[in-house]
């Protein structure tokens, strides 16, 4: 009985974490325009007028950063073990933008 | 337990409040234009915003240049929590300077402010050229393994240690100079007969002054003090610490603690003035059995004593040679 469970709550985690990744993946080019867009915003700021970041801040946005790098690996990854079974990709003149 | 998954993925991609504000800024001053400067000014502005954009221009490069911002962020909020009035009353410019593309003349001031009033931070290191990730502590210890020195040029506790316990060469030339320039023979010393002294004895006795200030040398020495200041040499691996708040008041604390180390060596300079011989007896006495030579010290003070009282007879010798009751007056 208690095996069953077990089993029963380990699928429910490896579909939970699917469901994250899927969702991400469903996100991704949202996540990515905000990350452009925090780039050129930054850039483009007056000095001394604009809003400072604060410590916690800094943490959040460096673990938005950290997350989205583990994502672009991620799908590096995919790529590439496409690329092998497909065969007939090229990967190092794919412009795939990473 | 989906909707806390739901939450999760979406607070995963959430930026903070002030970011999406500046993005927000961002978007509308782009809707309204740049407005006002001149053409060429404009023009400028446009060519440097192209040259930006081009070297940011992948995921992977927006992500390191917002890492460096962020970095600068990081100065700013340290130094707003650390030095509120200063920067209250700071009118430095948040753009860097000709001269140093790296920082701002605002992360400077910070920068400044913590080698006043925290610790010295690596001066050496030429700021102008590069960004530090981690604090770069200035050591105030000397790399006695790698470094180009000459023994003299140390303090004179110093110098007998370095011989004494850290080469441990009394046929040494070096050992024979050092002893001259203090009149001492070395035929006055005992010799050192260990490796390493017994550091169970010796911090069983720690609460010595005496004590104290021998293993405050000895631990300088060997660069064994748990201080990074004095503990961190060139020629090793050097830890990296990080720029926050925390790391700071450790290391601050950790600076302060220097001046223990350095009391103890004045205190042992100030014995080597007075009595040199006197004083490498008992740092090797200390190295050798852990303790002060006591039975010397305390013969001193009773034959001290008897000199000032000049009334205390002591004819242990006589009796016991007739087996008497010994007579004490």
């Amino acid at each position: 009985m208690n095996g069953l469970k077990l089993k029963g709550e380990k699928k429910r985690r490896v579909s939970d974490a699917t469901d994250i990744c899927l969702r991400r993946l469903a996100r991704a080019p949202e996540n990515v325009n905000q990350i452009y867009d925090l780039a050129e915003s930054l850039y483009m700021r007056d000095g001394g007028a604009t809003a400072r970041l604060s410590l916690a801040d800094i943490e959040r946005v460096s673990e938005v950063l950290r997350q989205t790098e583990k994502d672009i690996e991620r799908m590096k990854k995919q790529f590439c073990d496409l690329a092998t079974v497909e065969g007939n990709f090229l990967t190092e003149i794919v412009p795939i933008g990473f | 337990m989906a909707n806390i998954n739901t939450s999760k993925v979406q607070n995963v991609y959430q930026l903070p409040l002030v970011a999406r504000r500046l993005i927000e800024e961002n978007k509308q001053r782009r809707i309204c234009g740049a407005g006002g400067g001149n053409f060429l000014g404009q023009l400028e502005k446009t060519t440097a915003y192209l040259r930006w954009k081009t070297a940011c221009n992948t995921l992977v490069q927006a992500i390191g240049y917002i890492e460096s911002e962020l970095e600068r962020e990081r100065f700013y909020a340290l130094y707003r929590t650390l030095f509120p009035k200063e920067w209250k009353k700071s009118t430095a410019s948040f753009k860097p300077t000709g001269y140093n593309e790296f920082h701002t003349v605002r992360e400077f001031e910070f920068i400044e402010l913590v080698s006043d009033r925290y610790f010295p931070l690596c001066t050496w290191l030429d700021w102008s050229d590069f960004r530090f990730d981690h604090i770069p502590i200035e050591p105030v210890n000397y790399d006695f393994c790698c470094d180009e020195f000459e023994l003299q040029d140390f303090r004179p506790c110093l110098q007998f240690a370095v011989a004494a316990f850290l080469w441990r060469d009394t046929d040494d030339e070096n050992w024979f100079d050092m002893l001259a320039n203090f009149n001492v023979p070395p035929e006055a010393l005992p010799p050192i007969n260990r490796t390493t002294p017994p550091y169970s004895i010796l911090d069983a006795g720690r609460d010595n002054p005496k004590v104290q200030r021998f293993l405050h040398l000895i631990e300088f020495i060997f660069h064994d003090t748990g201080n990074t200041f004095i503990d961190t040499t060139y020629c090793q691996p050097v830890e990296f610490y990080e720029w926050t708040i925390e790391t700071l008041e450790k290391l601050k604390a950790e600076y302060e603690a220097v001046s223990e180390y350095f009391a103890s060596m004045e205190s042992i300079d100030a014995s080597i003035e007075q009595n040199a011989l006197g004083t490498f007896r008992e740092l090797i006495e200390l190295w050798n059995t852990g303790r002060l030579p006591i039975i010397k010290r305390r013969k001193k003070v009773a034959d001290r004593a008897d000199k000032d009282r000049g009334l205390l007879i002591n004819i242990l010798t006589e009796t016991e040679e007739r087996g008497e009751t010994a007579l004490t007056f």
